[in-house]
Order: structure tokens, then sequence, then C-alpha cells
């Protein structure tokens, strides 16, 4: 992959200096007039501040493997599939010589030969005996998939089956498929309270389970990934029970570590394939930053407003476009815009199409043959479009937002290309930290994967939950070792014993008798695991005049969103809370028409429990380049007084957040204007949870102009935009993230900057931070530094109502001086600072 | 890891330390339990809700079950059984356990349309009741109680109820009660085909024990129940049924929705109630007895010794109507509705449409249209239209009275909007518009 900065012409108003013109030219084509008709745009053209071109790539091909079934290999080959890319024959043959896979290549890559093969060739060596189960995250893809298998199988000229098994499949049709079906494909929510606690009725296919693909593994992340992983052991320990040992092929998208993110989800480190051996097209990408209109305030021009714009050149009736949206109002809007300008495009209304999550599965099929089909010119898309579903490759992508991930850019980016044919990527920043920081390092994005995925499927509450469901489908015997469980899938999961002993004794669900625990409760636990956690604690909205429920809202959310007085929004209606029903989790609205919404304010505390690692530099190691001296500050000759002593230290351990919602203003919709407020009377919110701690010495603090008082804000305002740009390095969202900031911690007795996981128990997130926090540092100055704002904006690190004067400059010094300098190195975690009871 | 216990961490992040405004029990657990019993579907509920009065009148036992036979079972440890004999004369309800030897085979093929019954050696067969710890199915689902009843070769009863004295003993208990099956002459259950079969061929397949049921026939007493009695009963439950059609009345009984709670005590070591569990799946398994007696002697009427059996009997001649329609058996179905009719004063209009039917298909057109005319003269209802359309057919074809025949098409246009909607109302439609031309057609050629 070339990372060289290259542009369609050598306009001069383009950063990257002009290389490459010339070929591109001369391969002419629809998106070479669109670049020159965008770059000539005077009212764009400024907005345009990266150019960069990836070369057309050719294919790098390998024979197919000569273990290959003849009657398999025919029908490749009648497909023109008589040459694999370089990736897809080394996986086959690694899945071919008995280990588990993980393909890591872009989107339309041909990752789905990389299993269908190995599964084929699979059921004719067995004769048929051989079974394989399919998961993949959506039931669009499944069905997708099941169609294409079918076809692969027929051709071979064999009567086996592929079937979807989901929510939707018809209870005739379920039993047909248990007994015969060869190749099901379903998803994780299925396997997890449809298959798995029902296995004797699929022992047929336990007993011959051979492979399970995995789709979309970078998708399993978060406490959802850490819940899959466990159903994965379940899956593991059901098919060890009937007496098979199925191999994993797994699919992700380009993946940061792919081996370790595979390790956790199954428990064994897979071959990771990612070098990709598929062609493609010279592709043109580009970054437009829409014009800041107030640079005190740091606020660009709608990116909306400007994707409509950009339209203009964009969409026309010779090419296909995509665009696509982070929220789903927003594809509703700009497909209003664009139908309503489609004369104008040279469109008629109809080509121009909205797709998301929520239309009717039959409008879905028909939009998408639309785009395959070349009828369909112009499509507003969710990330519904994003996972494979196939339409085909269009010519233009336009992101109107950063999605959130470099995975899901790149499958984005991934949905225009044909081959032999140049296509456009065009990324539209918006305002916040992460975009605008793209905006201006898009090496990023072209560089090695940056984004580690968090998974954890030892914490405990999602552990011991599964344990529960994992009892209800086999006894677990007692292990050789004290706490060890007699079971494979559970030799890496600490505690399991312990655990299912505390259920036994605790919950009446389990029986221990004879060194075995049994499921012993009229109850179906899967039913009530939910995989993407938090179920059982969620508050139920309901209507207090039919009482039905019309909502639900998580727990941590529900102290500042259903508070009594609270307005809850939801569709455009708006619901007064009238009863917040702490107790049993239900909150009691009426609907009403006011003018205002709610914003609740909250206090946070932050406990230390138990610090397990530490790093730590001296003021020796790195010293302060431009110490702020306070007059009063003694010095010895040229050296600070405190040389020796301490610099920074960055930990991670366990610690408990208290969460108070304190009170609530009334705000005005559109004027904003505040018409009062009124106290939160509630319990705290309690979170156990894992945390990454930054801590500064107090000498180092001062001198970097870190005070109490006004300068502290600087602090928090590192903190957020710290906790902003996290997610260019750790797959998670800005929420999935609870930050402290405290100038004077009552622990570390010093300043100290808490991002914590907001899922109880953590699932992973900062461990990734203390890995790679220096990165996230780098990135976050980058985004102060390269800020148009003067004092502070929402675009860095707040503004400077919030931040003060000084806050700007200050959390630039904190950056600079964390970023730069010698890393921290490893130091052991004293007993004095481990942290004490809860 | 510093001084806090693991079990007080895991206790404080599952969130289960009680805190303030919060119940101190664990009320999420009971209330996801309460959750999991309004969402269960499966047979019908043998208790209802739970009544906990009920409960409590049951005295409690402590420790093992009286009268537990103990047998080993080779490699796979013990088995528990309580073995009762019974005599053939045995009176439960009004009905003598002996009595199935007057049943007709013949009876159960009419009466399920399953032809394989027509062999049943109802002296050879088990009579199967299952005690389990839910309904709800799945893995984790234990039958801890089977309830196995058969005739003895000097004419007695043996009632053999297998007990789980421990989870450790399933394998061995589904093993003896798959061999029972397997030498059984077939199987006879009150809704086990939709439950405790199931839930036995799962818990065989999962302990390695090849599951009986494909090789022997099956006779599921529910559905005959249903068909010859449900619209004079209030409910389908076993204990309606057998008070109805075998006089049973049972004393303090235990609904089976207390078998879960009582196994459960009893494996913890604490006082319960499966005493009455055993003698509740004992009266269910000698009502199976008693009530394939009764429905064994549908066609008759009355007992062996000649008494009239007991339960509606005009319900009883339509469902025998029904199920002679259903195989084929028109003629005798006509005389069945016949007679259903003749027992009651106040002719149900579904019951007047398929007596017309009937008639129609036995080519008594006049009798057909007299009944037609009967339930258009009566109140109007969904009934109406598609009489009015059959009777003009009739008189179309039969009669060759066209203008009488679009006199009822005319007529079933008003009738139509009134009473039907959806896929129905546009098929009737359709119906009618064509015969109201061709009839319209006619009448004028006619003329």
């Amino acid at each position: 992959m070339s990372s060289s900065p290259q542009e369609p012409a050598s306009p001069s108003s383009v950063r990257a200096p002009a290389r490459g013109g010339q070929r591109l030219s001369r391969s002419g084509g629809d998106v070479v007039r669109i670049a020159r008709a965008l770059r000539d745009d005077p009212e764009l053209r400024d907005g345009l501040e990266h150019w960069r071109e990836l070369p057309a790539r050719p294919a790098i091909s390998e024979p197919l493997p000569e273990a290959l079934d003849p009657r398999l290999a025919a029908v490749l080959r009648e497909r023109g599939l008589g040459e694999l890319y370089a990736h897809q024959a080394r996986a086959i043959a690694h899945a071919l010589a008995g280990e588990d896979v993980l393909v890591a290549t872009p989107t339309a890559s041909g990752k789905t030969l990389c299993y269908t093969v190995p599964v084929v060739q699979s059921l004719l060596e067995s004769k048929g005996a051989s079974r394989a189960l399919f998961l993949f995250p959506t039931k669009a893809l499944s069905q997708d998939q099941s169609a294409s298998l079918t076809s692969l199988v027929e051709a071979v000229g064999e009567p086996w089956h592929a079937h979807t098994y989901d929510g939707d499949t018809p209870p005739s049709v379920r039993r047909t498929l248990r007994d015969r079906g060869h190749l099901i494909l379903t998803n994780p929510w299925m396997l997890h309270t449809g298959i798995l606690p029902n296995h004797s009725k699929w022992a047929e296919l336990f007993r011959d389970l051979q492979y399970v693909v995995i789709d979309e593994v970078h998708t399993l992340s978060g406490v959802f990934g850490s819940s899959v992983a466990n159903v994965l052991r379940r899956l593991i320990r059901i098919a060890r029970h009937y007496g098979s040992e199925p191999r994993f092929l797994c699919c992700s998208a380009t993946l940061r570590d792919g081996g370790a993110h595979g390790e956790r989800l199954l428990g064994r480190r897979p071959v990771v394939v990612d070098q990709d051996g598929s062609p493609s097209g010279a592709r043109l990408f580009s970054v437009y930053n829409p014009p800041l209109l107030n640079p005190v305030a740091g606020l660009r021009a709608n990116a909306l407003e400007q994707a409509r714009l950009l339209a203009r050149h964009l969409c026309g009736p010779d090419h296909q476009t995509i665009f696509f949206c982070r929220r789903r109002t927003a594809v509703e809007v700009l497909t209003r815009y664009l139908r309503a300008e489609a004369n104008e495009l040279g469109l008629r209304p109809e080509e121009v199409r909205g797709y998301r999550g929520g239309y009717l599965p039959l409008q879905r099929r028909e939009i998408e043959a639309g785009l395959r089909s070349g009828e369909v010119k112009v499509v507003v898309s969710t990330n519904a479009l994003e996972l494979g579903i196939d339409i085909g490759s269009l010519d233009v992508a336009v992101l109107v937002g950063y999605p959130g991930s470099q995975a899901s850019f790149w499958q984005r980016a991934g949905r225009v290309g044909r081959r032999g044919k140049p296509s456009l990527v065009l990324q539209i920043a918006q305002s916040d930290p992460v975009d605008q920081y793209l905006a201006q390092h898009p090496d990023y994005l072209f560089g090695a994967p940056q984004e580690r995925l968090a998974t954890d499927p030892d914490n405990l509450v999602i552990l011991s939950e599964q344990l529960k469901c994992a009892a209800f489908e086999l006894p677990f015997r007692d292990g050789d070792e004290p706490g060890r469980l007699d079971d494979v899938s559970y030799h890496s999961a600490p505690h399991a014993g312990e655990i299912l002993d505390y259920l036994a004794e605790e919950s009446d669900f389990l029986l221990k008798r004879d060194g075995s625990w049994y499921w012993m409760a009229d109850a179906y636990p899967a039913q009530d695991v939910s995989l993407e956690g938090g179920e059982p604690d969620n508050v139920i909205i309901l209507d207090v005049e039919t009482e039905k429920a019309i909502g639900e809202i998580d727990r941590e959310s529900s102290i500042t969103t259903v508070h009594e007085g609270a307005i809850y929004q939801i569709e455009g209606e708006t619901w007064i809370v009238e009863r917040f029903d702490y107790a049993n989790r239900r909150a009691y609205v009426r609907q009403v028409d006011t003018d205002y919404f709610t914003d609740a304010q909250t206090d946070s505390e932050v406990r230390v429990l138990r610090l397990e690692e530490r790093l730590r530099r001296t003021r020796a190691e790195a010293p302060v380049a431009d110490p702020i001296l306070p007059d009063a500050t003694p010095s010895v000759g040229e050296a600070p007084l405190f040389a020796d002593g301490e610099d920074c230290s960055v930990w991670r351990g366990e610690v408990h957040v208290t969460t108070l919602a304190t009170q609530y203003k009334k705000i005005r919709f559109y004027t904003r204007e505040n018409v009062g407020a009124e106290d939160i009377v509630l319990p705290p919110e309690e979170l156990d949870t894992e945390a990454f701690v930054l801590t500064l010495s107090e000498e180092t603090a001062a001198e970097l102009g870190l005070h109490g008082g006004d300068r502290g804000a600087a602090w928090h305002g590192v903190g957020h935009l710290v906790r902003r740009v996290a997610p260019l390095y750790v797959r998670c969202q800005p929420r999935d993230l609870g930050i402290s900031a405290q100038v004077k911690s009552p622990h570390f007795e010093c300043p100290a900057l808490f991002l914590y996981d907001r899922v109880q128990g953590g699932v992973g997130l900062s461990e990734l931070l203390f890995a790679g926090y220096r990165e996230v540092l780098t990135a976050a100055l980058a985004v102060v530094r390269g800020c148009g704002c003067q004092g502070g904006c929402p675009a860095c690190v707040g503004p400077p109502e919030e931040v003060g004067p000084l806050g700007k400059s200050t959390a630039i010094a904190i950056l600079e001086h964390l970023a730069g300098g010698p890393a921290p190195t490893a130091v052991e975690v004293g007993e004095d600072e481990a942290g004490g009871e809860p | 890891m510093s001084g806090e216990g693991f079990r007080s961490r895991l206790k404080r992040l599952r969130r289960e330390v009680p805190r303030d405004g919060e119940a101190v029990e664990d009320a999420s657990v009971a209330e996801r339990l309460r959750a999991h019993r309004r969402r269960r579907g499966g047979r019908p509920a043998d208790g209802e809700a739970a009544d906990p009065v009920a409960s409590e009148r049951v005295p409690t036992t402590v420790g093992e079950p009286r009268d537990l036979t103990i047998a080993s079972a080779g490699r796979a440890g013990e088995l528990a059984a309580r073995i009762e004999g019974l005599a053939g004369a045995h009176h439960h309800g009004t009905f003598r356990l002996d009595e199935i030897e007057h049943a007709d085979p013949a009876d159960f093929v009419l009466l399920t349309g399953d032809s394989a019954l027509a062999e049943l050696d109802l002296g050879g067969v088990v009579y199967l009741d299952t005690e389990t710890t839910g309904l709800s199915g799945g893995a984790g689902t234990y039958v801890f109680q089977i309830g196995l009843g058969t005739f003895t070769a000097d004419g007695g009863f043996e009632l053999w109820q297998g007990f789980l004295r421990g989870p450790g003993e399933e394998r061995a208990l589904l093993a003896e009660c798959a061999a029972r099956i397997a030498r059984s002459s077939g199987v006879v259950s009150f809704f086990g085909k939709s439950f405790d079969r199931h839930r036995l061929e799962d818990k065989m397949r999962v302990c390695g024990v090849e599951p009986p049921f494909e090789r022997v026939p099956h006779l599921d007493l529910y559905h005959p129940c249903r068909r010859l009695y449900a619209p004079a009963l209030p409910d389908g439950r076993l204990q309606t049924m057998e008070r109805a059609l075998c006089g049973v009345e049972r004393e303090d009984d235990l609904p089976g929705s207390f078998a879960p709670a009582a196994w459960f005590d009893y494996l913890a070591e604490r006082p319960h109630r499966l005493e009455a569990i055993f003698r509740h799946n004992r009266d269910d398994v000698l009502s199976l007895v008693t009530l394939a007696a009764h429905l064994g002697r549908s066609r008759r009427e009355t007992r062996g010794g000649g008494e009239a059996l007991t339960g509606d009997e005009a319900a009883r001649a339509r469902g025998v109507a029904r199920s002679l329609r259903a195989a084929g058996e028109k003629r005798a179905a006509l005389e069945w509705i016949d007679e259903a009719l003749g027992r009651v004063s106040d002719h149900p209009r579904e019951w007047l449409f398929e007596r017309a039917d009937l008639q129609r298909l036995c080519g008594a057109r006049d009798g057909a249209i007299e009944t037609y005319r009967e339930l258009i003269g009566g109140a109007e209802d969904r009934y109406t239209t598609p009489a009015l359309l059959e009777l003009a057919k009739l008189l179309e074809h039969h009669r060759r009275d066209f203008a009488g025949a679009v006199e009822c098409c005319e007529l079933a246009r008003t009738t139509l909007d009134r009473n039907h909607v959806g896929p129905e109302f546009a098929r009737l439609s359709r119906d009618l518009g064509r015969r109201l031309e061709r009839t319209r057609a006619r009448l004028h050629r006619g003329k």
C-alpha cells in the first residue's frame, strides 16, 4: 500500500506536493473529473485539505491448493476462481491443516471464500457427515450468505443445505434444520438463547461440528465481545460433550494485533492472515474540513449542509455515490435534501435512496438490488451498509463525520472501487477532536491499524452470569486444582470454581454435590442474561396512563434522565417523569408539551480500591522544559530543588466510583435559556470498575502551571480531551469511558486523572489505555496544538468558560511534557500505594 | 490481591450487597423467576396460579420419600423407585382400572387420525406421566420423577415411580425408563406428545441414552379429550377431564406447579412436599388408564358394563361427527351430527353449518337446503353469508331456481360487508361476484 501523498492534478491550494496526476489523467473516468471540479469550486476548494492517491494494485494470486477436491476445484474454476488471492490461499491452507484462522483484510477482498472453501471441502471429504456453524453479527448478513453458500454446495452437486436459523425461522423448519442442516447460519444471540440451552435438540450438529465460522470479529469487543467470548466457551464445551473439536475460521476488518484479539475470543491463538492479495483500482482520498465560522468558539459549518453542497459535484447520472451518516435522522434529512435537488444533479428523485435499520426487509432488498444493478445512483446510509451486505462496488463514498473507528472507516471506504476504475473517498470532518485530528493527520488513516480491541472474557460480572448459562447446559465438575474446573473452556478462567461455589450458596440456582455443580432452578438463565450487559438493572419507563412501557434506560443513566421532573425525550415527543420508583426500577411518565428540556448535573467521586500496575519517571529523567517558577520557589543554583523526585506516574487498578445526581436545569429549546433549576434527591449510583490513572507530582504540576483554583480547570480540559481522542487507539466510544480529574487526589495527594471503564467490573479498556496512553496523549496534544481556536473550544480542550483563560496553554504545556521525554518505566506498586479496603 | 476476599469482591461486583433504597432480599432474582413463569408456555398448567393456601394444607416431610426400592444400575450407579401393586379391580373415580379391556382401539384411531393405534394392545402399554423442574425445557430442566403404569400378566396393575435422589442418578433413571418403554407395546399420556416425550428425549440425548419413542405407538389423550368435550368444559386440564369423564375427585392435591420446589427442597435437605408430588403423579397415571377406558368407548357411549358414559352427550356426538368427517366417513358423520343436534334444544349455528355441509356432501340436497334456510333465518353472523352462497348454488344447480339463487346472492352482498373482513372477505367477495354474474345470466336466459 502506497502512503505517498498524491493528488489528481496540481492545484496550488492543496498542501500535498503534486505527483501522480499524469497517470490518473490517462486512466480518465468520472472520479478524476469530479476531483477537478471540486478543486475548482471556489466555495469548496479551501476546505479540501488533503488529497491522497492509493494507486491501482494488481492481484497477488496463487493456484488452487492441490488438496482441493476436484469437484470443488471445478466449480471454482467455472466461476472464474481458477486462482486465489494470496491471502485466500494462505487462509485456506491453514484451515485445511486444522488450524484456527483469523483473516483480517479489507472489505471486498474476498474473505468469504476463505471459509466457504474449507467448509465445503470438509463436507466433500466426509461425504456429508461434517457440519459447520456460522455466526454473523446481523440477520441480513446471514441471509445473504445462506444464498451464496447454498449455490456453491448445489454447484458441487450435493444435496446439502445451508439454513438460516434466527428468530424468523418457522418452527416447522427448525426441526429439519436441526436434524439435517449441514451448514447452520445464525447469530450470537440465537446461539446464546436458542441453540446452546437446547443442545440436545442439536445433537446431530454438535456431534460432527467441524468448523465454526465467525464473521466480522472486529465487532466483538466491549461487553458484547466479552459476552460472546463466553458464549464460545460454552459452544466448545457442548461440542466436546458430543465428541467434536471444532476449528474456528474468523473474518475481520483489518485489526491491530488480531492474534491477541482472537485469543481473547477463542481462548486460543489463531493464525492471523492479514496480507491482502486482492487487486483494487486506484483510489483517491480527500478530507474536507468545513469552514470555521467562529474561530473563538471553534464552530465549523454544519457537515450535513456541507455534504449537500459537495453533492453538486459528487452525485451524477453516470456513477454511484454512497453517503454514510452517523445517525438515522441525518440519513433522512440528507436524503430529503438530495431528492429535492435531484434534478439539478441530473438525477430523478427515485434514483436517490435512504437506507438504514428500521426499513422493512423487502425495501432494503430492493435498494440493495438497485445498487447492484446501477439503477440507484445515490444512497444515504447509516452503518447499516457498512458490514458485508452485497451491494456491488460503487464509485464515490462520502463519510459525513468520522465513523468512530478506523475499522469502520475502511469498511465504508471499501464500498467503492471497481477493478480498473478509480474511485473517490471523501471524509467530511465535524467539529469534534477526533475529526479535527484526522483532518490534520490523515496519515493515521492510511498507516497500519492503530485501534486495540478491548475484550475481557473474565470480567467477573459477565463470567459469572455466563457461568450460570453454562451450568444450565451441563453440570460442571471440580478440577484437580482448587478453583479450576475440569473443563478446557475454563482453564484460563481463574476463579470459575469459586464463582460456582458462590452462586450455589448465594443464589439457590446451583446445587453442589459430589464435586459437581448442577443447575437447580425452574428458570432459563440465557433469557435473562443479555450479551450487551446490564439488562436486569435497567429502568423501565412506563406511561402512567396506559401502564405500557415506552422505553428502557440503563442503570447509570437513569439518575440523570428519569429523575422526578426530568423531561424524557423519545422520537421528538416529550414526557415528564412524575415518579421514579428507584427500588423497583420503574419510572412513570406522562406525555406533555413543553418548551424546555432538562439537563442533570452530577458529582462523581472516584476511590482507589487496588492498584495493580505502575509506570513511573523521575524529574531527573524528564525535567520540565520551560518551568514556571513562582517567585517564592527557592532554587539552588541552576538545578530545580526537587530534581530527584517523581515527575509522573501512570497506574492501572480497581476503583469505586460514586456518582450523585445533584440538580437539574430546565433549558428552553432553541434559545437554550436557563429557566430554573431543582434538586435531585436520589441515592448515589455506584460503580466498581477498572481505571487508568495518570498522576503528576506536585512539583511538576507547579512547574507546568497547574495549581488549584482556576488553573485546575485545565486539568479537566486535558481529561476531557484525552477521553475524546482515546477511541483513536482503543476501540470504544467516548461515552464508554468515565472521567475524573482531581487537582489534589486524596489518595495520591497530587493531581490525578482517572479514566475508567463504565462497565461494572471493566472489560479491558483500562489495560489498553495503560498500554497505549502515550499515543493517546500525543494525539491529544496534536489536536489542541492544531486547533484554530484562541483559548480553547469544544473541538479541543473545551471553551474558556470551562477551562479558564489559560486553560488551553496550560493543557498544551501538560500534554507536551507528558507526551515528550523518555517513557516512564515499570515499577512495583508499593504496599502503601496499593489501596485499601472498599 | 490485598485484604478483600474473592467472594466479597464478587458479591460487590455483582451488586449483591444490599444498598440503601433496595429491598434486602435479592428482589431481582425473585422478579426474574416470576418473569420466567409468566413467559413459560408449554402444557396446560396443572395448578394455574400457584395457590399458596393449597400448598400449606399439604404437610411436609423430611429426608427420603418413603418406600423407595433401590436397584443397582451397574456402572450408572443406583436407581430408586417406588413400586406399588394395585388390583385390576381398583377403583379410580367411578372407573375400575381393568375396564380398559373394553376400550376399542378403533376409537383411538378415529379420534387421533393415527392409524398406528389400530393394533394398540392396551394391556401392554405404559401409562406415562413425568414431573419436571420446569416447563420451559432446555438442557437444565430435570425430569426428576417418571411414573409408568403397566398391567401385569395376572391382571393386576403395577405403578412404577422412578425418582431421582440426586442429579447424579439421572442416566440410570433415563436408561431404565427407555428400556421399559422399548419393552412396551406403546405409550399412553396426556399432552405427553408435546411435553413429557420431549423433556425425556432431550435428557436422554444429553446422557447418551437412545430415546425409544420412535419405535412404539403413542396415544396422547389430550387432543381426543379436547375434540370430544372442549365446548362443554372450562379448560383442557387433565383434572377437569378426569372429574367430568371418570368421576375422579382428588383430595389435597398439590398441583404439579409445586413439583420443582418440592424437589429442590428435598435436595437442599429442607422439609419438602414430595409425598404429595408422588401422590399427584400416581393420580395422574391412574387417570390415564380410566380416561383411555372412557375414550375407547366413545362411539358406543356406554361403559363395558352397560352404564352410560358421563360427559356432555351432545358435545361428544358432535365431536365424533367431526372425527368421522375428518376420516372421510361422511354418512356416519351426518348421522352423528343429527344425533348431536337432537340432543340439544337450541341448535348451535356452527353445528347446523356442519350438518348442512355433510348433507350436501352426502347428496341429501333437499335436507341441506332446509338446514341452510334454518341458518339464514336465525341471527345474522359469520355463517350467514357462506350459507347464502351455498344455498344459491343448490338452488341454481339442484332446484334450477335462478330467481331464488339471485335473491340469495343479493342478500349475501349486504351480509358480507357486515360480517367479514380480511382475506375471508376477499374470498367470499370473489365467489359472490362470480356467482351473481352467472346466476343473473342464467336467470336472464331462462326468461
